[in-house]
């Protein structure tokens, strides 16, 4: 279809009525780029995202996804809508093994398609192929957000969500994990992806949004934004040049 | 006829403000330290058992017959009650919320059952009679008799409100405060949170144990049936009812549910014949339970509560 | 010495871990321990019971019992039935007092509103049916010797069976089934399971179904074996407890294998003590676990 994947306006959300977040964020994502939401601590990136997947209740302002209406929706309704999220933490449950995390991702989908989408998964990450009867909580951090992505993948999301999924990585880790993507993303899947670690996230990404203070404070290209030299100001709240303090 | 109604009031009044008693150990336990304990009834049995073996005469078959004045009874039995919960609580304080709730339960019930099987140190089923009663002289005169045990009662009671108010007043009163405000930060101070929390229930333990024994010289009999969960549940309910966190929310709680207990006693066995009375008497304890679900649902910061209390074990 | 006690306590025992089941799972999913859990068990017994006196109205040929045992075709009928409307009872009760304190954030709460219920419910039943005790069959049966000094009714060696395959179908659902997979999850992380798809409300509400069809079957077990009166559930509330935790909270496998040691243990106290108390021994159980091993046997959270 034609259109923005996902359409978010004038959103206002936060965990308490009457402190939002979020105070009127609106912006767009095309289907199959990657968008990076990137700003300082507190700014609202983690609150975004998790509006989006339905954990945040929304106080104002709409989201559509692939033209539906999705402002209301529930968490669980959002996999079957097409909407995969990875959460920063708590992200596999560490107490069932690999193959249970991902057959439960699989419940979802038609049986026929279940155990096909198991196999690609292990395709996709055969560290995880493996051993899949190892506890998920044995597994490393990098096998573990591995393991956290295809969970998401498995119901088959045109949009995939992922919050922070570098912290806690090593560069080369983060690079691996960067790589990934824009596998999955080769695939047609579209990701919007909140992140600290700025620098990697400009350079995989195609478009990036900054949040500050719970709005969008810039928008653009990843290409001109890592050229901007006045960045560093809207993410460490530098003064510009030459103002009186 | 309006002397009966007098009468009759002044002794509800004594026994609601017995109960009240109790639900001020209650509160102090949960409304001020946020500790959830659903073994209530064994409590105010040890202190109503312990004061009615050392003041009642000697009975055949039964340790017993000390002959205690009834002063000495209460300061034991709350002492005991107060043993009681100390050794509970240096096992069970440490426990998550519901965990304690568990063990308290199971305290209880192993009391009862103590009560209920050891006839040579409690008198088995059968209980212990003759207790002495306050002011036993006047027993021929009704009037006299049970406005004076009611002073005795509201003076015992606003006695120990009085006491609870000035002590959480007090600094031992804002040290736990602030363990159930902000126990991280009480403890970086030096305060040692666990033992606060193990006096606290201490007291509670102690106060409770005396509205047992209370109870005991004011009703002159005991068996182990008085000290079944249902008393652990109507001091709750009336605590919530009442208002939680609230001294006087414990009073007035422990009066209007007492209250509706012997209104529903009185239509009950004003309108129901002899015979369907104890399956009927049933249903008082439904209405009991139902009002309790409907105030927690509706209400439930009881009638004098603020807010609801958070305990601190749900901050998970 | 005498060995009866390894039977009675494992009957008794396969009763305590039908009922225990239905606890972890409510304790690791709904996340409060529910005082009215023994209610259910009772609750389930006394629908069956009069089931059965309704089946047995009706039905033309009213002597029929299954070879030597006590019961026939009313019973399991009824037992059907019956543990259907427990789990409906259950998920009414759910619905018209737990769900709506749920979302206040208070756990604490929850256990005083089950608390509530539990003394509600039990003393409906008191109102209803008497507190005298009821029976499911007037028959008395002979206990058979089945070697090592043992011996055993044919109705407990049959529900000593029956119960064990409940066991392996429920550990089977838990493992293998989606719905079980889902419940797994949210015991363990509630916001991940919304987000892999699980409709929490639903495994909420199967929760309630099964657990409260198990304790059913324990209630009619306990009816059949011993009696049905109002207390029957209550009574059963600290072995309950004490085997859920003893197995580990959220472990199927745990409250079954739990169950069975809290049985056991308790006659083979009222063998060496006497039966006076009895309830003590499921209390011991459950203060030793908390102090040495909160997590239990088989528990992932402490």
């Amino acid at each position: 279809m034609k259109g923005p994947i996902l359409v978010v306006q004038d959103l206002q959300a936060g965990y308490e009525r009457g402190a939002p977040i979020l105070r009127g964020v609106s912006f767009d994502i095309s289907r199959g780029e990657m968008l990076a939401v990137l700003g300082p601590n507190g700014a609202g990136k983690s609150t975004l995202i998790r509006a989006v997947a339905g954990l945040v209740t929304k106080f104002a302002g709409e989201v559509r996804l692939l033209g539906k209406d999705i402002t209301s929706a529930m968490a669980h309704e959002l996999v079957r809508a097409g909407l995969g999220f990875v959460p920063q933490t708590d992200n596999v449950f560490t107490h069932m093994p690999i193959s249970d995390n991902l057959r439960l991702a699989a419940d979802i989908l038609p049986k026929t398609e279940r155990r096909s989408q198991i196999e690609s998964m292990y395709g996709l990450f055969p560290d995880l192929a493996r051993r899949p009867q190892l506890e998920a909580g044995r597994l490393s951090g990098g096998q573990r957000q591995m393991l956290a992505i295809a969970r998401a993948l498995i119901p088959r999301p045109q949009l995939l969500l992922l919050d922070e999924a570098s912290a806690g990585l090593s560069p080369k880790l983060v690079g691996e994990l960067l790589v990934k993507l824009r596998q999955i993303k080769a695939q047609g899947v579209t990701i919007l992806l909140v992140e600290q670690n700025a620098k990697a996230a400009l350079g995989a990404a195609d478009r990036a949004v900054i949040l500050n203070g719970g709005q969008i404070a810039h928008e653009g290209s990843c290409a001109d934004l890592l050229r901007d030299r006045s960045i560093g100001q809207l993410f460490f709240g530098l003064k510009p040049k030459g103002t009186v303090v | 006829m309006m002397l009966d109604i007098i009468i009759y009031l002044a002794f509800f009044l004594a026994i609601a403000l017995s109960y009240g008693i109790i639900c001020l150990g209650l509160n102090l336990q949960w409304g001020q330290t946020g500790l959830f304990n659903v073994g209530v009834a064994g409590f105010v049995a040890i202190g109503a058992y312990v004061s009615a073996l050392l003041t009642t005469p000697e009975a055949a078959q039964r340790f017993g017959g000390f002959d205690w004045p009834i002063w000495g009874g209460w300061i034991a039995g709350a002492l005991a009650a107060a043993l009681a919960s100390v050794l509970t609580g240096a096992v069970a304080l440490r426990l998550r919320a519901d965990y304690l709730a568990i063990s308290t339960f199971g305290i209880a019930t192993t009391i009862h059952l103590v009560a209920l099987n050891a006839e040579s140190l409690t008198g088995g089923p059968f209980g212990i009679a003759f207790i002495p009663r306050l002011f036993a002289g006047l027993e021929s005169e009704p009037m006299k008799f049970n406005f004076l045990n009611f002073l005795f009662v509201a003076a015992i009671s606003a006695g120990v409100y009085g006491g609870l108010e000035i002590l959480m007043r007090s600094p031992w009163g804002r040290v736990l405060r602030a363990i159930r405000e902000d126990e991280v930060a009480a403890v970086s101070l030096g305060k040692n949170a666990t033992s606060f929390r193990l006096q606290a229930f201490a007291l509670g333990g102690a106060i409770m144990g005396l509205g047992g024994a209370l109870q005991a010289h004011l009703i002159g009999f005991i068996a182990p049936e008085n000290y079944l969960p249902t008393l652990t549940f109507q001091v709750w309910a009336m605590l919530i009812i009442g208002g939680s966190g609230n001294n006087r929310g414990a009073l007035l709680g422990a009066v209007a549910v007492w209250g509706l207990w012997s209104l529903s006693g009185a239509v009950l066995s004003g309108f129901v014949p002899a015979e369907h009375q104890a399956r009927v008497a049933a249903l008082r304890i439904v209405l009991i339970g139902v009002v309790l679900a409907g105030v927690l649902l509706v209400r439930p910061r009881g009638i004098l509560g603020e807010k609801i209390l958070v305990s601190r074990f749900l901050r998970e | 010495m005498n060995l009866q006690f390894l039977a009675d306590g494992l009957v008794m025992g396969a009763m305590i871990g039908l009922g225990a089941i239905g606890v972890t799972l409510t304790y690791a999913i709904l996340r409060f321990a529910n005082f009215a859990h023994g209610e259910f068990i009772a609750w389930g017994a006394y629908i069956a019971l009069a089931l059965t006196g309704v089946v047995g109205a009706i039905a033309v040929d009213k002597s029929s019992t299954f070879g030597s045992l006590s019961f026939g075709w009313p019973i399991i009928l009824a037992a059907a039935v019956a543990a259907v409307l427990t789990g409906g009872l259950a998920v009414a009760l759910d619905l018209c007092l737990f769900s709506r304190l749920r979302n206040r954030g208070n756990a604490i709460v929850m256990v005083i509103a089950s608390f509530g219920a539990s003394l509600a419910l039990r003393n409906l039943l008191e109102f209803l049916f008497t507190s005298q005790p009821a029976y499911f069959s007037q028959k008395i049966q002979m206990a058979i010797p089945i070697g090592a000094g043992i011996r055993i009714t044919p109705d407990q060696l049959f529900l000593l069976g029956l119960t064990m395959v409940l066991f392996i179908l429920v550990d089977s659902f838990m493992v293998h089934s989606a719905s079980g997979r889902a419940m797994r999850a949210v015991a363990e992380n509630p916001t991940l399971a919304k987000i892999s798809g699980v409709n929490v409300d639903k495994v909420i509400r199967t929760t309630w179904m099964l657990g409260g069809a198990l304790a059913c079957a324990a209630g009619i077990m306990v009816g059949l074996t011993v009696q049905v009166r109002p207390y029957m559930g209550f009574d059963l509330l600290l072995p309950l407890f004490a085997a859920a935790i003893l197995g580990g909270i959220g472990s199927v496998r745990g409250a079954v294998a739990g169950g069975l040691i809290v049985g056991i243990s308790e006659a083979l106290a009222v063998r060496l003590v006497g039966a006076d108390y009895r309830a003590a021994i499921a209390f011991l159980i459950l203060v030793t676990v908390l102090m040495f091993r909160p997590a239990g046997l088989f528990g992932v959270r402490p």
